[in-house]
């Protein structure tokens, strides 16, 4: 098996404790920091997000999957921060809970889902209010906000967030992008309040915004 | 063991359209089933996530009118909503159960004035306007403001029932023990009646039922009074009257016999 392969082994199974050393070894044999990344470790979270999603992998697994993936990066980003490699982060989102909602553990999973599969992200934490939000995508510029809710009562919190963005004019030219989540959470019901996109779970949801950062 | 039948609930997508489009025979039915099943309490859900709170309060009306007199059995109020749950008891009537009062802002009093009102027995989840506090600890501290609150308001403290709080195993490798601790300190040091909410163990997981009724056993040993549960689900009931057989709660094991005798008992 070529190094590459081995290394996006190692991030399906979870190999916690060989993957510094694997990337280590894989850079002492002359491959660059991006070609790990990118034709190594990413090609593991992608076998790790289809076969989540098509319930042959556990959210346990999926979580010892993305630390493996936080483990290789420790060792990779001053390299890939060096700036002569010139790789750039896939892009920057912005998370938080809406108002009413104190509920963490959705948007953890789906922060370190986001993180494992190369983006940045700021967590505003929960029962963020839609004022907070705006204030937030205008300190922090991101590309794509997350709104999470885990209560069908907050649902109507999330409504007037994604009306506030817009109505602070945000969305004007097109380029923040509004993805919606959380268990009550539906595509329709994210269609109707004028959201962007859906996620239907953590792994779901970074596939969305790959595709609609991509096109 | 107290059984509180969960099935009535607007995030199952069937029951959401029978809330929907008014459908009072398919929650009779539901409710009836349940009742026979064992429970004591029919959960009664309506957060369809359609609409504004208003029509949540009249779907409550609603929903609570077609089940008071379905099969005989007293409802459980579930919202977090002060309009929801005044529409659901005003309907209902003396002797339901609040699902549930928590220690939040703007929850806690107005809650259990009214549930003291209308002689309920009530849900108690020690959260706060911080959050889901983490450890055993935490947890019993904020429920212990919540026993506080209910002296104030005149509400019996042996009417209260607190969940410990149930976390995905999935996310977190020490969630089942931190809800068994937490539980383990409520009958000890609080001497309160105790109810989980079963499923949210298994988030995530495989072979969801095999981890469910496993938790519910573990948790009864540490003195669980109540449980929310699917009663319908066979392998969990059986494991509930095994549970209660070996815990010395079912005299001459009548119960689990019967149960075997019905051919509803599932190794």
């Amino acid at each position: 098996m070529s190094i590459l392969n081995e290394l996006a082994k190692s991030i399906e199974e979870g190999k916690l404790q060989e993957i510094k050393e694997q990337v280590s070894h894989a850079l002492a044999e002359g491959l660059s920091a991006e070609e790990i990344l990118e034709k190594g470790l990413m090609q593991g979270m992608d076998v790790v997000g289809k076969r989540f999603a098509a319930e042959d992998m556990f959210i346990p697994e999926v979580m010892l999957s993305a630390r493996t993936m936080h483990e290789a990066l420790l060792v990779l980003r001053p390299l890939l921060e060096q700036g002569d490699q010139n790789v750039k982060m896939k892009g920057k989102v912005l998370l938080g809970t809406v108002e009413g909602d104190i509920h963490d553990i959705g948007k953890s999973l789906v922060e370190m889902m986001f993180v494992a599969n190369g983006f940045e992200v700021v967590d505003i934490g929960e029962n963020i209010s839609p004022q907070a939000f705006v204030d937030a995508i205008k300190e922090h510029k991101p590309d794509v906000v997350g709104l999470s809710a885990l209560l069908t009562t907050t649902m109507p919190a999330m409504a007037r967030t994604v009306e506030a963005i817009s109505a602070a004019g945000l969305r004007d030219d097109g380029r923040l992008k509004v993805i919606v989540g959380g268990a009550p959470v539906t595509e329709e019901f994210a269609r109707e309040i004028n959201a962007d996109y859906y996620g239907e779970n953590a792994l779901d949801g970074v596939e969305v915004v790959k595709q609609a950062l991509a096109g | 063991m107290l059984i509180i039948g969960e099935l009535i609930n607007a995030t199952r997508k069937r029951v959401k359209e029978a809330i929907l489009n008014k459908d009072g025979v398919f929650l009779q039915e539901l409710a009836c089933r349940q009742a026979e099943a064992g429970a004591s309490y029919i959960d009664v859900n309506v957060a369809t996530g359609v609409g504004r709170k208003q029509n949540e309060a009249e779907d409550m009306d609603w929903a609570v009118k077609q089940l008071k007199a379905a099969c005989n059995k007293p409802l459980s109020i579930d919202t977090t909503n002060l309009e929801v749950l005044e529409a659901g008891l005003r309907a209902h009537g003396p002797g339901a159960l609040v699902n549930s009062v928590s220690a939040e802002q703007g929850n806690l009093y107005p809650f259990l004035e009214l549930a003291r009102d209308y002689k309920c027995t009530v849900i108690a989840l020690p959260i706060q306007d911080a959050g889901i506090p983490r450890d055993e600890n935490a947890r019993a501290e904020v429920a212990a403001k919540i026993i506080e609150a209910a002296g104030k308001t005149n509400f019996p403290v042996e009417k209260l029932y607190f969940d410990p709080l149930v976390m995905p195993l999935g996310v977190d490798d020490h969630s089942a023990s931190v809800t068994l601790e937490t539980l383990r300190l409520f009958k000890e040091k609080l001497h309160v009646n105790t109810v989980v909410g079963l499923t949210n163990i298994s988030h995530g997981l495989p072979e969801r039922t095999l981890l469910n009724r496993t938790f519910l056993t573990m948790a009864m040993a540490k003195g669980l009074d109540a449980v929310i549960v699917n009663p319908l689900d066979k392998r969990v009931m059986s494991s509930l009257l095994s549970g209660e057989a070996l815990k010395g709660n079912d005299p001459f094991c009548g119960n689990y016999i019967k149960a075997f005798r019905r051919g509803s008992l599932i190794p």
